[in-house]
C-alpha cells in the first residue's frame, strides 16, 4: 500500500510541478510488455510421475512507467512505477504496483555529477573491482536467444557489466591545458544490506576510481572499493574488504595501426571480526595483469595478449558476484521426480529464467556449476588463476563481419585440498556474418556461431579430468520488411570429473564435493519477429531444450516452451 | 606490507591532488557567479556524458543499450513523452447502495442492513473490488496513435471501511481492464494489427466467440453505463430500440494477443487470438500458471457484388487443458463453424454451421453440431420489419465464449471439475430471452416491430425444444428486481432458503426440479416479449414510457406457450419504466415492476403443504438524474421490492434499496 501511496503523491507532485513552473521540464519513458509462455517437461525422468507438474500456461502483463522530472541541470529525477498483471488473472485481481526504481541526478557548481538512488556502478572500473561478469560465452549466441535473454536482462536491471545497486555517485572531469590532459573522478557509496538495528550491521561498499589521461599516449587509473560493516553494539561480526588496483594504459595510435599496452597490479585485504568469540580472519592477496593488443585498420583486424595472475585469496566481492544464482529454484517446472527434488539449473533456465539473477553483493564466492565456465566462474577476477589469454578478432569498426577468437590457458597457483594444481585449458570464439549489409539490400540477414571449449585437468592424487563444449549457431533473416525468421541453437556437452568448493563464511575453501557428469544439453529455438518500429515488436517462438545425463541417467528430461512476446517502449 | 604502504602513500596524495583541484575549481566557479564569466585558462569544466535528457543510467536506458550486437529492434534510446503526448482520459463513479431489507434470506452475506459502496457487496475478493467497477478508473494512453500504443488503466476503489489503520480492504488499487498494448505494421496491401495484453474484448462468431446478450434493466443503473445526457438513454430506448448491453456488448474477455491480418487485394481478414479468457480457470488456478489456454481463428472473406454484399467466415476455436498440470487429461473444446452474412437486395440472410468436439474424463472426444440461419425482411418488403432465426444445436455443441447457453454438465467454467455451485455459466434447460440460443435445443425466433403514430411496438416469440431429455431440472430467469437479488449472494449457483438461487453478474436465475418419474417427453420452451414505448409531451416536457411484458412457459413436447398448469413452469413478468424530462439537466424516473412465477405438480413440491413454486414479486422505484456539467451527473434510484412463495414459505424478502450514483467522464 505504501507503494500505492508512493506513486499517487509522487504523480501528483510531478504533476503539480510541471505545471507551476515553466521551466521544469517533464516527460515520460516506459516499457510495456505482454508475455505468454506454454510449458511442457517430459522425458525418461518424468514418465510415470504424476506427482510432478508437466504442463503449464503462465506470463505476465507488465508496464514500466517512468515519469522524468528536469527541474534544470542541477536536478533531475525518475521513478518507474510498475503495474504487472499475472496472465489468466481477470478484472484487476492480483494486480501489482511496485515502485521499481528511484533516481536524483545533476550536477553540483557544474563540476560534479551525481546520482542518488538505484544507481548502477562499475562504469570505467576495472574487471578486478568492480564489474559484473558475463555468465557464459554467449556474445555469439543467436538473435532468438539474445533478444529472450534481454527480458531477464531488464527484469534484472542487468546492464551490460555494471551492478545495479543503491547508493549515491558523483563523477567529475577536469580538462587541464598543462601535465596532464584530463582527470576523472568517480567516487560512490552504496548499501548492500541494511542493518537489523541489533546484530546485523549495516553493509556498507564504497570506492571509486580516479583516473588521469596523460596524453593520447600514457592514461592511469587508481580504483579502490571497499566492502566494510558498520558496526552496532551487538553486532556479532564485522568484516571489511578493501580492494586497491592501479591502472595503466600506453597506446600508440597512428593511421593504419594501434598499438596498446595496458597493465594493472592490486592487492585486496580481507578480515573478519568474530565479535562473539574474539577472533579475526584475515588475509590479503593480489592481482596482476600486463597486456598488449594490436590494431591493423586496413584490414580491421586486432590481436591481443594478457598475462594475469590472481591470487588464491584475492578477495573482491563487487567483481567476483556471479551474474546467476545457481542455487536458486527454478521458475520453471521447480521439483520433478514426484514432485520432492527441486530441478537442478539447466543452460535453458540460465538464458530465460528471470529469478536466478543475483542482484546483490555477496561478500563469499557463489557457487557455480564447472560445464557452463569452469576456468573464470567470478570472471577475470577468479582467484587462484594465473596465465596467459591471447586471441584475434575484427575490429569493432568492422560491420559486416565479426570475428573473434580466443584461447586462455590457465594454472592454479596453489592447489586445492592436494598439493596438485588444476591446468586449464579454454578456446573460444565467434562468428557474426552480416550478409545483408554485404549485399546492399536493407534487409537483417545475418548468421552466427560461437563456440566454447574448456578442459580441466589435474593429476595427483585427486585428479580431475573435466571437458565442456559449447557450441552455438543462429540466423536471422527478415524475409519481409520488419519480418523476422529466427533460428538457433545452444549445445552443451560436458563430461568428466570435477570438484567443487565448499566456503565458509571467510570465503575460504572448506571442503569439497566430488561432482561427476556426463551431460549433454541443447536448446533449439525457432521464431518469427514482427518489427512495428524500432521500439515495438511481437515475437513468437518455439524452443524445445533437452537435458540428458548420459550415464548415470539421473536426470533426463525435455522442455518445450511456446513464447509469445510483445514488447513497446518509449 | 611495503607496496601497500606505498600505494596507500600514492593513492593519498593523488587525493589530496584530486581535492585540492576540486576546491579551486569550485571557488573559480562560485566567483565566476559573482563577477561575471571567469577568463581563467587554468581548468575547465569538460563535458563527458551525453545522455537523453531526463533519463541517467536508469533501468530502461540500460535496456536499451544492452541488446547483442543481433537484435536490432528497440535499438534507440527512448525520447520521452510529454504530456502533450499522453491522454488521460476516466471516469469517476463514485456508487453507495444501502440495502434495508425486512425479510430476507438467511443466506444472504450482509445483515439486512447494509451499505457498499460498490456494485457487489464483497471487498476484498481478490484484489479487484469483487469484479465492480473502480471509484475511479484513469486511462493512460499515448496520443496521437502511431504505430504502437499503450493504453493502461489504474482502478481506484474506495471501500470507506472507516479503518485507517488498515487500509488494504479500505483502498483497493488494481487495473481492472486496461493493460493492453498494441502495434500496426503493413506492407504493401497487407496490414497487421496487434493488440496485445488485456482485456480485449473479443468477437469471432456466434458459435465460437461472443458471449450471450442480455436484455438491460430499464431502471437500474449499468457500471458501464457511457451516457453524459441521462435522458438521452430513455430517448434512445424509445428511438432506437437498442440496448445499453452487457459489458461485453457480445464479445469476450480475453487476456493474451489478437493478431489481425488484413489483406487488401483478396477482401481478406484473417484474426487469430491466443490467451486465456475469463471462463478459462480460476483465478487461483490463473496465478499457478494452470494449462488452459484459448486459440482461435477466423478467416473472414469479404463479398461485394452488385447484388450481394457481405462476408463468409470461418472459424476455429479451441479451448486447450488440462485437468492439472501434472496428469496430462485432456479438458478440450474445439470448434470449427462456416457462417455466412449476406445482403441479398432487401433481404438480410445469415447463417453458421458448427462441429464441436469435447474431450475430457467424461466425453471422449464427444462431437455435436449447431446450426443457426436468420432471415431479416425490412419494412419495403412487409409491412412492418421481421426477423425469423432457426437454430438447431446438440448437447456437445458446448461454446462458453460463445453464445450458446450451456446445458452440458461435463463443460464447466473455470475448468472442468468446477463444482456446480460455482459455475456461472451452466443453464441447464434454461427458459431464455428471446433471441438467446441454448444447446441441446433447436427452435425459432420470431421478431418484428411496428409503430402506431408514436407509439412503438416490439414482440418476440420464441419457442424451442429439447433434443434429448437429459436433466431433471429447468431453470427460469427472474427478471423482477434481478440485480438486487443477485446481491444477495453473489457469485453462487445454489443460494436462497431452497438452495435453487443462481446469483450471476446483474442477473439472477433459479433453478427448479423436475418429479415427473416419466422421462420419454422433450421439454418445450415458450417466450413471448412485448415492448410497447410511447414518447409525448405533459407540460411541454417530453416523457418517455417503456413497457416490457414477457411469459415464459416449460412444458411437455410442444413449444407453444402454456398458460395453464400442464407447463412445469409459467412466468409472467410486467415491467414499466416512465422518464420525464423535468429540466435540461434533470429527469425523473419512475418504474413497476410485477412479476409471477408458478410451477406445475410435476416440480418440485414444498414440504410444507405440498404444492409447487407460487411466486410473486414487486418493485416499485423513483429517481431522479441530475446532469450537473456535460460530463458529470448524479442518480439517485430507490426501490422497494419484495417476494413471497405461497408455498415455499421461506422464500420470501422484503426491502428497499437505495443507490447514490456520482459519475464524471474525463
Amino acid at each position: 500500500m505504501k507503494y500505492k501511496v508512493g506513486y499517487i503523491v509522487f504523480v501528483f507532485l510531478l504533476s503539480v510541478c510541471s505545471t507551476s513552473y515553466a521551466q521544469v521540464k517533464f516527460n515520460f519513458n516506459g516499457l510495456g510488455r505482454a508475455i505468454v509462455t506454454s510449458n511442457k517437461i517430459g522425458g525418461e525422468t518424468l514418465k510415470g510421475d504424476t506427482l510432478s507438474p508437466s504442463k503449464g500456461l503462465s506470463g505476465y502483463t507488465v508496464f514500466d512507467l517512468q515519469p522524468n522530472l528536469i527541474i534544470n541541470n542541477n536536478i533531475k529525477a525518475n521513478v518507474i512505477l510498475r503495474m504487472r498483471n499475472p496472465f489468466g488473472s481477470f478484472y484487476g485481481a492480483n494486480t501489482l504496483f511496485s515502485f521499481r526504481q528511484f533516481q536524483i541526478m545533476g550536477k553540483i557548481g557544474k563540476v560534479v555529477e551525481y546520482e542518488i538512488g538505484d544507481i548502477y556502478l562499475g562504469g570505467g572500473m576495472t574487471s578486478y573491482t568492480m564489474y559484473k561478469p558475463f555468465e557464459m560465452n554467449h556474445e555469439f549466441e543467436s538473435d532468438i536467444h539474445s533478444q529472450r535473454r534481454s527480458v531477464a536482462e531488464y527484469e534484472n536491471f542487468v546492464s551490460g557489466n555494471l551492478w545495479r545497486l543503491q547508493g549515491v555517485q558523483g563523477r567529475s572531469n577536469f580538462g587541464f591545458n598543462k601535465g596532464i590532459k584530463n582527470l576523472g573522478i568517480n567516487i560512490f557509496a552504496v548499501r548492500t544490506n541494511a542493518s537489523n538495528e541489533k546484530s546485523i550491521p549495516d553493509r556498507i561498499m564504497a570506492g571509486g576510481r580516479i583516473g588521469i589521461v596523460q596524453s593520447e599516449y600514457l592514461a592511469v587509473g587508481l580504483n579502490y572499493v571497499n566492502l566494510l560493516d558498520v558496526t552496532v553494539n551487538q553486532d556479532e561480526v564485522e568484516y571489511s574488504n578493501s580492494v586497491l588496483t592501479g591502472d595503466v594504459k600506453l597506446t600508440l595510435n597512428r593511421d593504419k595501426f594501434l598499438v596498446q599496452l595496458n597493465g594493472e597490479l592490486g592487492s585486496s585485504n580481507f578480515k573478519n571480526v568474530q565479535v562473539y568469540n574474539d577472533s579475526t580472519v584475515q588475509y590479503t592477496d593480489y592481482v596482476t595483469e600486463a597486456g598488449i593488443k594490436g590494431v591493423y585498420k586496413p584490414a580491421k583486424v586486432k590481436l591481443f595478449a594478457t598475462y594475469r595472475s590472481v591470487g588464491a585469496q584475492f578477495s573482491s566481492p563487487s567483481a567476483q558476484t556471479t551474474r546467476m544464482n545457481v542455487d536458486q529454484p527454478n521458475s520453471l517446472f521447480t521439483r520433478i521426480s514426484g514432485n520432492a527434488v527441486f530441478r537442478n539449473q539447466n543452460i535453458y533456465d540460465r538464458l530465460t529464467d528471470e529469478q536466478s539473477y543475483n542482484r546483490s553483493i555477496s561478500a563469499v564466492l557463489y557457487n557455480f556449476l564447472p560445464q557452463y565456465g569452469n576456468i573464470t566462474p567470478y570472471g577475470d577476477a577468479t582467484p587462484n588463476r594465473v596465465g596467459i589469454s591471447v586471441g584475434l578478432g575484427s575490429d569493432t569498426s568492422a560491420k559486416i563481419i565479426k570475428v573473434e577468437a580466443r584461447a586462455d590457458m590457465f594454472n592454479e597457483i596453489i592447489g586445492e585440498g592436494v598439493a596438485d594444481k588444476r591446468k586449464y585449458a579454454a578456446y573460444r570464439g565467434g562468428l557474426v556474418f552480416n550478409f545483408g549489409d554485404l549485399l546492399k539490400i536493407n534487409r537483417k540477414m545475418s548468421v552466427n556461431t560461437g563456440f566454447r571449449q574448456e578442459t580441466t585437468t589435474r593429476g595427483g592424487n585427486a585428479p580431475i579430468d573435466f571437458k565442456s563444449t559449447l557450441i552455438d549457431l543462429g540466423a536471422t533473416v527478415e524475409v519481409f520488411k520488419q519480418f523476422d525468421v529466427l533460428v538457433g541453437t545452444k549445445l552443451l556437452a560436458a563430461s568428466g570429473n570435477e570438484y567443487l568448493s565448499v566456503r565458509d563464511q571467510f570465503n575460504l575453501l572448506s571442503d569439497f564435493t566430488a561432482y561427476n557428469l556426463d551431460l549433454k544439453e541443447q536448446i533449439i529455438s525457432l521464431g518469427l519477429r514482427l518489427r512495428f518500429s524500432e521500439r515495438s515488436y511481437l515475437t513468437g517462438t518455439y524452443n524445445t531444450s533437452t537435458y540428458k545425463e548420459i550415464q548415470s541417467n539421473n536426470y533426463n528430461y525435455n522442455i518445450n516452451q511456446w513464447f509469445f512476446n510483445y514488447t513497446l517502449a518509449f | 606490507m611495503s607496496v601497500i604502504l606505498k600505494i596507500t602513500m600514492i593513492r593519498n596524495q593523488i587525493f589530496r591532488l584530486a581535492c585540492l583541484v576540486l576546491l579551486i575549481h569550485v571557488f573559480a566557479t562560485t566567483s565566476s557567479y559573482a563577477k561575471g564569466p571567469s577568463d581563467s585558462s587554468e581548468v575547465s569544466v569538460v563535458q563527458t556524458n551525453k545522455k537523453p535528457s531526463g533519463i541517467s543510467l536508469s533501468n530502461l536506458y540500460a535496456h536499451f543499450n544492452s541488446k547483442s550486437l543481433l537484435d536490432t529492434t528497440p535499438a534507440k534510446l527512448p525520447l520521452g513523452l510529454s504530456l502533450n503526448d499522453i491522454k488521460v482520459t476516466g471516469v469517476i463513479r463514485f456508487l453507495s447502495i444501502y440495502r434495508n431489507m425486512d425479510k430476507s434470506y438467511s443466506d444472504m452475506i450482509t445483515s439486512q442492513k447494509n451499505f457498499s459502496f460498490a456494485d457487489y457487496p464483497i471487498v476484498g475478493v481478490g484484489s479487484n473490488n469483487n469484479g465492480g467497477f473502480p471509484m475511479l478508473e484513469l486511462n493512460l494512453a499515448n496520443s496521437p496513435l502511431s504505430k504502437f500504443q499503450f493504453n493502461v488503466g489504474y482502478s481506484f476503489a474506495q471501500n470507506f471501511t472507516g479503518n485507517q489503520s488498515d487500509s488494504s480492504m479500505s483502498k483497493i488499487l488494481s487495473s481492472r481492464q486496461n493493460l493492453r498494448f498494441s502495434g500496426k505494421w503493413a506492407a504493401g496491401p497487407v496490414r497487421v494489427g496487434l493488440d496485445a495484453g488485456g482485456i480485449l474484448w473479443t468477437k469471432m462468431s456466434r458459435l465460437t466467440m461472443g458471449q450471450t446478450n442480455y436484455r438491460d434493466n430499464y431502471f437500474d443503473r449499468v457500471p458501464w453505463d457511457w451516457y453524459r445526457n441521462s435522458f438521452l438513454r430513455y430517448e434512445e430506448y424509445y428511438s432506437l430500440s437498442t440496448n445499453i448491453g452487457a459489458e461485453s456488448a457480445g464479445r469476450s474477455p480475453l487476456l493474451g494477443y489478437i493478431l489481425k491480418t488484413d489483406i487488401l487485394p483478396l477482401s481478406t481478414k484473417i484474426t487469430m487470438i491466443y490467451g486465456r479468457t475469463n471462463l478459462n480457470t480460476t483465478v487461483g488456478n490463473a496465478i499457478n500458471g494452470f494449462p488452459s489456454s484459448t486459440f482461435g481463428t477466423r478467416i473472414e472473406k469479404s463479398i461485394f457484388t452488385r447484388r450481394v454484399a457481405g462476408n463468409i467466415g470461418l472459424n476455429y476455436y479451441k479451448k486447450d487443458a488440462n485437468t492439472n498440470s501434472r496428469t496430462g487429461i485432456k479438458d478440450e473444446q474445439e470448434i470449427v463453424s462456416l457462417d455466412v452474412a449476406l445482403k441479398i437486395r432487401k433481404l438480410n440472410f445469415s447463417t453458421e454451421f458448427g462441429r464441436a468436439r469435447i474431450n475430457n474424463p467424461r466425453y471422449k472426444n464427444a462431437t455435436g453440431n449447431a446450426f443457426v440461419g436468420k432471415v431479416e425482411l425490412d419494412r419495403t418488403v412487409t409491412a412492418f420489419p421481421i426477423s425469423l432465426e432457426y437454430y438447431h444445436i446438440g448437447y456437445n455443441y458446448a461454446s462458453l465464449d460463445g453464445s450458446v447457453m450451456n446445458s452440458n454438465t461435463s463443460v464447466n467454467a473455470g475448468g472442468y471439475g468446477n463444482e456446480y455451485i460455482y459455475d456461472n455459466m451452466l443453464f441447464i434447460n434454461v427458459a431464455q430471452q428471446v433471441g438467446q440460443i441454448a444447446n441441446n435445443r433447436q427452435g425459432f425466433s420470431l421478431r418484428s416491430e411496428s409503430n402506431i403514430k408514436k407509439l412503438k411496438i416490439q414482440i418476440g416469440i420464441s419457442g424451442s425444444q429439447e433434443l434429448q431429455n437429459l436433466h431433471d431440472t429447468v431453470t427460469f430467469q427472474h427478471r423482477v428486481n434481478s440485480f438486487s437479488r443477485s446481491r444477495f449472494r453473489p457469485w453462487f449457483m445454489a443460494g436462497g432458503e431452497y438452495g435453487r438461487i443462481k446469483g450471476v453478474w446483474l442477473t439472477t436465475y433459479e433453478t427448479v426440479t423436475i418429479t415427473d418419474t416419466i422421462s420419454n417427453y422433450k421439454k418445450g420452451f415458450s417466450n413471448l416479449e412485448l415492448f410497447l414505448k410511447y414518447k409525448f409531451r405533459i407540460f411541454n416536457r417530453d416523457l418517455v414510457v417503456l413497457n416490457f411484458n414477457t411469459f415464459n412457459s416449460i412444458q411437455k413436447n410442444n413449444i407453444t406457450p402454456t398458460f395453464n398448469d400442464k407447463a412445469f413452469i409459467r412466468l409472467f413478468f410486467e415491467d414499466i419504466t416512465l422518464a420525464y424530462r423535468l429540466g435540461k439537466k434533470y429527469n425523473i424516473v419512475a418504474n413497476a415492476g410485477y412479476e409471477t412465477v408458478k410451477g406445475n405438480r410435476f416440480t418440485q413440491l414444498s414440504s410444507e403443504n405440498n404444492e409447487p413454486i407460487d411466486q410473486v414479486g414487486y418493485a416499485y422505484g423513483g429517481g431522479i438524474d441530475y446532469d450537473f456539467t456535460a460530463n458529470a451527473g448524479i442518480h439517485l434510484r430507490h426501490k422497494w421490492m419484495s417476494h413471497k412463495d405461497k408455498n415455499f414459505v421461506l422464500d420470501q424478502f422484503k426491502g428497499q434499496e437505495t443507490t447514490l450514483e456520482l459519475k464524471i467522464f474525463f
